[in-house]
């Protein structure tokens, strides 16, 4: 008999829903045959708050997958199969499917519409000694040597041995050994063994279990973009990546949370299940259909029995069941425990009510501390222009010095980027821009970049230009017009001053009521320019607007000096 | 040596350049002269107006040996002087007449020789070199003859020259206008710039982008950017190419035809072999290959989007396209020129001719390469360019007759010429006065000066009750020209003020 048809069910606090009945898809070998649903070919995953039924047609070698909605079951299209075996994990939202008898993982980063493997097919590395109370496999780019030297030789484990059972999202139990593995993504050795930079990026800016490192990578994976010289668009498209992820983090606020969690201090205290919502996730109406697995029962010597319930927010569940394993292996290993085999029951939708439950049998429940669950909810893996800033441009700036146009390109598409994302770029990218402009001489395209503004005018910007402009005269004009327009007063009469405008500075002083500069570096000013009139003027205009000014050291001095002055022109 | 229509000009225009190192013996005379208009004139005639040139010239170095004669007001003319390069003297005779059009501001003029010598130097190099080249002078003399002849055909009006007269006033020579961009237009310009640079793949590749008639973006320097732009917008820009149309730039007077050089050069050989006869028989006028840039009607838009010329190619003297080559004169480095047009969008990219080892491969390929990477971008630009586009009056300021230049960086902003039109003929030679005076400030400051600006403010009440105002600041200059306006100084002052506030950042507010 064929079985087709699939009910989901919703459990949630006002009881059982029963959701739209699908069929799924299947291809026929031949005419008259009629291949039949097994119920190890239907997993049920959850990425990114979104809950789908993957089947896996054995005729076709697809895995069709199908997105459950409140009304609706919607096929979402197809991966390719490559093994007769499969088995599905999910970890951080990105979706591993195992190609059991090929011994390879091909990681889809199912986010969009697109159906690309994220990299080439992986193997798995089983890292970590099970002795060492840590148990991790992993998807990685490096694999054969590790594996052979560490681990074989200690234990027989094996790779995609016939006593693996896969439990979603991310274990691995092996009943051969007595062994659970948590799959553990290795995001150095995914990036590295694509060089699709923007689409690494993109998968980079997505993680949200190792934001902080998913963070790092990015900054890395740009910063030797630019260093090894790639092309400008490529590198722009990187950069755009980077910042649009930021602008929507922005928007949906999870950067600042993140700030806010940065800024609290780590507790370790143990507290009740807070389950943050993850705000980058945007709340649809069926982030909150959650799966329910029993993972029923694993038992082993210490005889955790842990039941969870995995919520629409999977990033809390991560963390605590990383604790929970945590504690497994550490008795696991000795005594060869026997695990029960997890039966992956499928497909019961219930409401998360928020809460995610792990029943300990002793009375410590293993929760995380809040802190360490809001950290892992709320990190988001976004990089700020500032980061950008300190973590690429200023760090390969000096390395850049002979291709400074190189740089200065790449910021350009990096503020143009900034510009339609209306993000605010802190003025040291500009005050960066005109040095590498001023270095390599090029006083003409910085005098677009002021007039045009795409250097936004700042004080910092201004004093830059002063500072680049020792060796071109317009370009320290440009830096006292930006002050000018700023409305830096102050700054403005005392570099007019020190221009040896001072009868400018002046009237700029006192048509703008700056009476902060001292009237003495007028007065020498005046005075270096050995005309007796000028100084005399000089005078006059401080003896007129500065009340006392006539009693003033300044004064008798200068009265003094104009004398001789006269009678040295006399003589 | 019959020329009727070069008779017709001759009486008010004289054009002459000679060298002061050559025919310094008697009966050599005429081995100074390099180039005379009115070529047909007798020779005596050529003579007598650079030996008064001369010998003004060699009177006033006894005082200023830096800065010998700049001007002779006489009577009935003015002889503008301008020395192009060591030595070698151009000199302009014009006829003065109050009561025509025939009113000049010297430094207007002396504007256009200028403008000439740095087109010449950009195209074919210094009038120096070419002697030394060929000492007997009948290459440069070929030269100058068909380069200033093609200069010239752009200020025929009808068949007289009409040479930049007091109605030019609010007009500046020499510079550059700006297209202004906001922010946003202006980092997808900035971004086409660095992508174009990085495409043609040479470090040292200049670029300039052009809106229409106007400069969007430049990486050369103000001068190269100046000679670069002013040719553009000559013979490269849109409207250059579909002649007829008629231009609102300054640069183009809208009733030149392109066959305009027609008359100009009538009998060519027959005047240039003058000279060569007087010298020596064998050098024949038709030997040389003369580069002829400023020809009208010989640069077109070809199907791939890239401008062709023929111009160059009498240089080579093969039949495969040549890419055209310029002089920078900042660098002094020669560079090879193409120019891409997609509507109203004008890209010129300037390439080293001495990184380019084999330029009959080398400048199509980049040139494929721009086509494939850049040409999306380009069309994004243009239209980005096009919705802000502000049209033909987009920098008019009611009630305003502005000028505004910036001495730095060699660009100017004014009223558009159909506004200008409208003031009255008192008010332009009111202006044209003040400008002189200023001009003579000006140069005053310069060689007193020591590289200080001088800051200067003037306002006229002119016969007609117009205010005539000139405001210099910090290399910045600014005239205007306020008809109707109410009568009392507060009230100019206050116009130049809000004007300087609105639109030049209040660089003009003195208090």
């Amino acid at each position: 008999m064929q079985c087709r048809s699939l009910t989901g069910f919703q459990i949630s606090s006002a009881g059982i829903i029963r959701l739209p009945r699908f069929e799924v898809a299947m291809a026929r070998s031949e005419a008259n045959s009629k291949p039949v649903l097994a119920a190890e070919d239907v997993h049920i995953v959850t990425v990114y708050g979104r809950i789908y039924c993957l089947q896996f047609d054995r005729v076709a070698m697809l895995l069709h997958s199908y997105r459950f909605y409140r009304d609706a079951v919607i096929q979402q299209g197809s991966l390719p199969i490559y093994s007769e075996r499969i088995a599905v994990s999910i970890v951080d939202s990105v979706l591993l499917v195992h190609q059991v008898e090929a011994k390879v993982v091909i990681i889809y980063d199912i986010f969009a519409e697109s159906r690309a493997p994220i990299s080439a097919p992986l193997p798995l590395l089983l890292r970590g000694s099970p002795r060492a109370a840590y148990l991790s496999s992993q998807s990685t780019g490096r694999i054969g040597e590790s594996l052979e030297t560490t681990v074989l030789s200690e234990t027989e484990a094996v790779i995609y041995g016939d006593g693996w059972t896969f439990l979603v999202p991310d274990l691995i139990c092996d009943v051969a050994n007595g062994l659970l593995w948590k799959i553990h993504l290795d995001l150095e050795a995914i990036s590295a063994s694509s060089s699709e930079v923007p689409y690494v990026l993109e998968f980079l800016q997505r993680r949200k279990l190792e934001a902080n490192k998913a963070k790092q990578l990015c900054l890395t994976i740009v910063r030797t973009s630019i260093l090894e010289r790639r092309p400008v668009p490529l590198v722009s498209r990187a950069i755009d990546v980077l910042v649009t992820s930021y602008s929507q983090s922005i928007k949906t606020g999870s950067y600042y949370k993140r700030m806010k969690v940065e800024n609290t201090s780590v507790s370790n205290t143990n507290n009740s299940n807070t389950t943050v919502r993850d705000a980058t996730n945007p709340a649809d109406a069926f982030g909150k259909y959650s799966m329910h697995e029993t993972m029923s029962s694993v038992e082993n010597e210490t005889t955790n029995k842990a039941r969870y319930s995995n919520t629409a927010d999977n990033l809390s569940i991560e963390t605590q069941k990383m604790e929970a394993l945590n504690l497994d292996p550490s008795s696991g290993k000795t005594d060869g425990a026997s695990f029960m085999k997890a039966e992956a029951s499928v497909a019961e939708l219930h409401s998360s009510s928020a809460h995610s439950q792990i029943v300990g049998q002793g009375d410590v429940p293993l929760n995380t501390n809040v802190s360490e669950v809001q950290e892992s909810q709320s990190t988001s893996a976004a990089v700020s222009p500032e980061d950008l800033y300190s973590s690429v441009f200023a760090l390969v700036e000096e390395e850049m010095a002979g291709d400074a146009s190189y740089l200065v390109a790449i910021i350009v598409e990096f503020l143009r980027r900034a510009y339609l994302e209306k993000l605010k770029v802190l003025p040291n990218i500009h005050v960066l821009t005109v040095q590498l402009l001023a270095r390599c001489e090029r006083y003409v395209e910085l005098g677009f970049f002021i007039m045009n503004k795409i250097l936004e005018p700042s004080k910092e910007v201004a004093l830059q230009l002063l500072e680049s402009g020792r060796q071109n005269f317009q370009t320290r004009k440009l830096g006292l017009d930006m002050l000018r327009q700023l409305s830096l007063h102050h700054d403005y009469v005392l570099l007019l001053v020190q221009e040896g405008y001072y009868l400018e500075a002046l009237r700029y002083a006192r048509k703008n009521k700056v009476n902060s500069v001292r009237p003495s570096l007028f007065l020498e000013a005046a005075y270096a320019s050995n005309d007796t009139q000028h100084v005399a003027a000089v005078l006059r205009f401080f003896s007129d607007f500065i009340p006392g000014f006539k009693s003033t050291s300044d004064y008798n001095n200068y009265i003094h000096i104009l004398g001789e002055m006269h009678s040295s022109a006399v003589a | 040596m019959g020329m009727p229509s070069a008779n017709a000009t001759s009486e008010t225009l004289k054009l002459c350049i000679f060298d002061l190192r050559r025919g310094q013996n008697e009966g050599q005379e005429l081995d100074k002269i390099l180039f005379f208009y009115p070529a047909d004139l007798p020779f005596s005639t050529q003579l007598s107006v650079i030996g008064l040139s001369e010998g003004l010239i060699t009177f006033t170095r006894i005082f200023s040996p830096e800065a010998a004669c700049e001007v002779i007001e006489a009577e009935g003319h003015s002889h503008v002087f301008y020395e192009a390069e060591p030595d070698i003297w151009m000199v302009m005779v014009v006829e003065k007449n109050k009561d025509s059009e025939a009113i000049w501001r010297i430094d207007g003029l002396r504007s256009l020789l200028k403008e000439l010598h740095s087109f010449f130097l950009m195209f074919t190099g210094s009038i120096r070199a070419l002697l030394d080249k060929e000492p007997s002078g009948g290459l440069i003399r070929t030269h100058l003859y068909y380069f200033i002849m093609d200069y010239l055909s752009d200020f025929l009006s009808g068949k007289k020259l009409q040479l930049p007269n007091f109605r030019d006033s609010l007009k500046e020579r020499g510079t550059v206008h700006m297209l202004t961009i906001g922010r946003e237009a202006a980092l997808e310009v900035q971004s086409l710039v660095k992508v174009l640079e990085l495409c043609v793949g040479s470090s040292q590749c200049s670029s300039l982008i052009m809106y229409q008639d106007l400069l969007v973006s430049s990486t050369l320097s103000p001068e190269d950017t100046v000679n670069i732009f002013n040719y553009a917008v000559l013979r490269l820009s849109p409207r250059a190419l579909s002649s007829g149309a008629s231009s609102w730039s300054y640069l183009r007077k809208g009733n030149t035809a392109p066959g305009a050089s027609g008359p100009m050069l009538p009998n060519s050989s027959s005047v240039l072999e003058v000279y060569y006869g007087s010298q020596e028989n064998s050098v024949g006028g038709h030997s040389y290959n003369v580069l002829r840039p400023l020809k009208h009607g010989h640069w077109s838009r070809g199907n791939d989007g890239f401008l062709v010329t023929d111009s160059w190619e009498a240089e080579a003297g093969s039949l495969v396209h040549t890419c055209p080559t310029i002089w920078l004169h900042k660098t002094d480095e020669r560079m090879y020129l193409c120019a891409y047009q997609h509507r109203s969008l004008t890209i010129i990219f300037l390439i080293p001719v001495a990184s380019v080892l084999n330029a009959d491969q080398e400048i199509p390929f980049v040139k494929q390469q721009i086509i494939e990477n850049v040409a999306l971008k380009i069309i994004k630009v243009e239209e980005k360019l096009s919705r802000g586009w502000g049209g033909e009056n987009a920098y008019h300021v009611s009630g305003y007759r502005y000028l505004l230049v910036d001495d730095d960086r060699c660009i100017s902003r004014a009223s558009p010429p159909g506004k200008v039109t409208t003031l009255t003929k008192e008010s332009l030679v009111a202006l044209s006065r003040l400008r002189e005076e200023v001009d003579l400030e000006k140069s005053r400051a310069k060689w007193d000066g020591l590289g200080h600006e001088k800051d200067l403010e003037v306002c006229i009440r002119a016969k007609n009750n117009a205010w005539v105002i000139a405001r210099l600041t910090r290399g910045k200059e600014l005239y205007m020209v306020l008809e109707k306006a109410n009568e009392t100084l507060l009230y100019a002052s206050d116009a130049v003020e809000k004007f300087s506030d609105r639109y030049c950042n209040g660089a003009f507010s003195f208090d």
